[in-house]
C-alpha cells in the first residue's frame, strides 16, 4: 500500500491501471489547455536572453527570435501558474499521488515553422502524447510521460499559424533509497 | 558530404545559471540552490536541460548560419552539474547532406561524459 495525498492508502496492485486510465482519458482530451503569452515577441526579452548565453547574432538583435526561445515566450513565470487542466500537470500531480514523487526530464524535440520576430503574440497548447511504464531505470522506478506543445499566431483575419512544436518527456520515479 | 565542425568548449558558471532562469523564466531551485539540489537527489547545482540544449543549439547557428534550424532533438543524459568554480561544455559535430537535407548530429559532454545523446539538428538551405 502506498499512502496517498490525504494519507488514504491505495491499493498498489491496481496502481498500473489506474494510471494507464488516466493517461487514456487526459490523452483523449488533445490540447486541452491552452495559455497566451503575457507580452509580445520583444527585443528586450531576446536581448537578456542573448546575454545570459553569452551569444551574440546581428539577426537576433534586430527583430528575430532565436527559436531555442519558444518555450520562453509562454513559460508561466514566477507567481503564475499553468492553467489548471494541463495536461501534463494533470499526468503528472497523478503520478505524484501514485508515489512517483521525483521527476526528471528525459527527451526534448522542436521542430520550427519558422521563427517569430518582435511584435508576434504567442499561443501555447498543451497536449498528453504518451506514457510509458512502469520501467526500472538508474534513477528508480518510473513512467515516462511526453507532452506536446504547439505554439501559433494568431492573425487578424482569424487563421491560426502554427510556428512550433516540442515534444517533451519526463521520468516520473520512485527516488532510491539513499544510503 | 559530411564535414566535421570544429569542436567548441563553453564555460558555464553559477553566474550563467542565474542569468539563464531570469532570462527563461525558469526558476526552479536546482539550478541555482546547493541544498534544494541535494534534497532531491541530485549532485549538485545543474543547469537546466534547456539550457545546455541552447549552447548546442548555438553551436549549429554559428556553424551553419542562423534561421537554418528547422529541428532540434535531444536526450538528456546526465545532468550538468555546476560547482561553484564552473565547468566546462564541449560540443562538437558532423554535418552531413543528404537528398537536400542537411542534419549535424552533435556530441555534447561534460568532464568527458556525454550530458545529451541522440542530439540532433535538421537545416533548411
Amino acid at each position: 500500500m502506498t499512502e496517498g495525498p490525504a494519507g488514504t492508502a491505495r491499493p498498489v496492485d491496481q496502481r498500473h491501471e489506474r494510471i494507464m486510465a488516466e493517461a487514456e482519458r487526459i490523452e483523449a482530451l488533445g490540447e486541452a489547455s491552452e495559455s497566451v503569452a503575457p507580452y509580445e515577441v520583444n527585443q528586450a526579452t531576446i536581448g537578456t536572453w542573448l546575454d545570459a548565453m553569452g551569444y551574440d547574432n546581428e539577426r537576433f538583435r534586430q527583430g528575430e527570435a532565436p527559436p531555442s526561445m519558444a518555450q520562453v515566450w509562454t513559460m508561466p513565470g514566477l507567481g503564475r501558474r499553468r492553467p489548471p487542466e494541463d495536461p501534463l500537470s494533470r499526468m503528472t500531480e497523478f503520478l505524484t499521488d501514485e508515489g512517483y514523487t521525483a521527476v526528471l526530464g528525459t527527451n526534448c524535440e522542436q521542430s520550427y515553422e519558422r521563427y517569430v520576430r518582435v511584435g508576434e503574440l504567442l499561443r501555447v497548447t498543451s497536449a498528453l502524447d504518451s506514457v510509458a511504464g512502469p520501467k526500472r531505470t538508474a534513477m528508480g522506478e518510473g513512467y515516462f510521460v511526453t507532452s506536446r506543445n504547439t505554439w501559433y499566431v494568431d492573425h487578424p483575419d482569424g487563421r491560426s499559424e502554427k510556428v512550433a512544436t516540442m515534444l517533451f518527456r519526463v521520468l516520473k520515479f520512485v527516488p532510491r533509497e539513499r544510503p | 558530404m559530411t564535414t566535421e565542425l570544429e569542436p567548441r568548449t563553453f564555460r558555464v558558471t553559477r553566474q550563467d545559471l542565474v542569468a539563464y532562469a531570469e532570462a527563461s523564466g525558469d526558476h526552479n531551485p536546482i539550478h541555482q540552490d546547493e541544498q534544494v539540489a541535494r534534497s532531491v537527489g541530485l549532485p549538485g547545482v545543474i543547469a537546466h536541460g534547456m539550457y545546455t540544449m541552447a549552447l548546442a543549439a548555438r553551436f549549429v547557428e554559428e556553424h551553419a548560419g542562423p534561421g537554418r534550424v528547422v529541428g532540434f532533438g535531444a536526450k538528456f543524459v546526465k545532468p550538468v552539474v555546476v560547482p561553484v568554480e564552473g565547468t566546462e561544455v564541449v560540443v562538437s559535430g558532423v554535418q552531413e547532406e543528404r537528398d537536400g537535407v542537411a542534419t549535424v548530429t552533435l556530441s555534447v559532454t561534460c568532464d568527458g561524459v556525454d550530458v545529451l545523446r541522440g542530439c540532433k539538428a535538421t537545416l533548411r538551405d
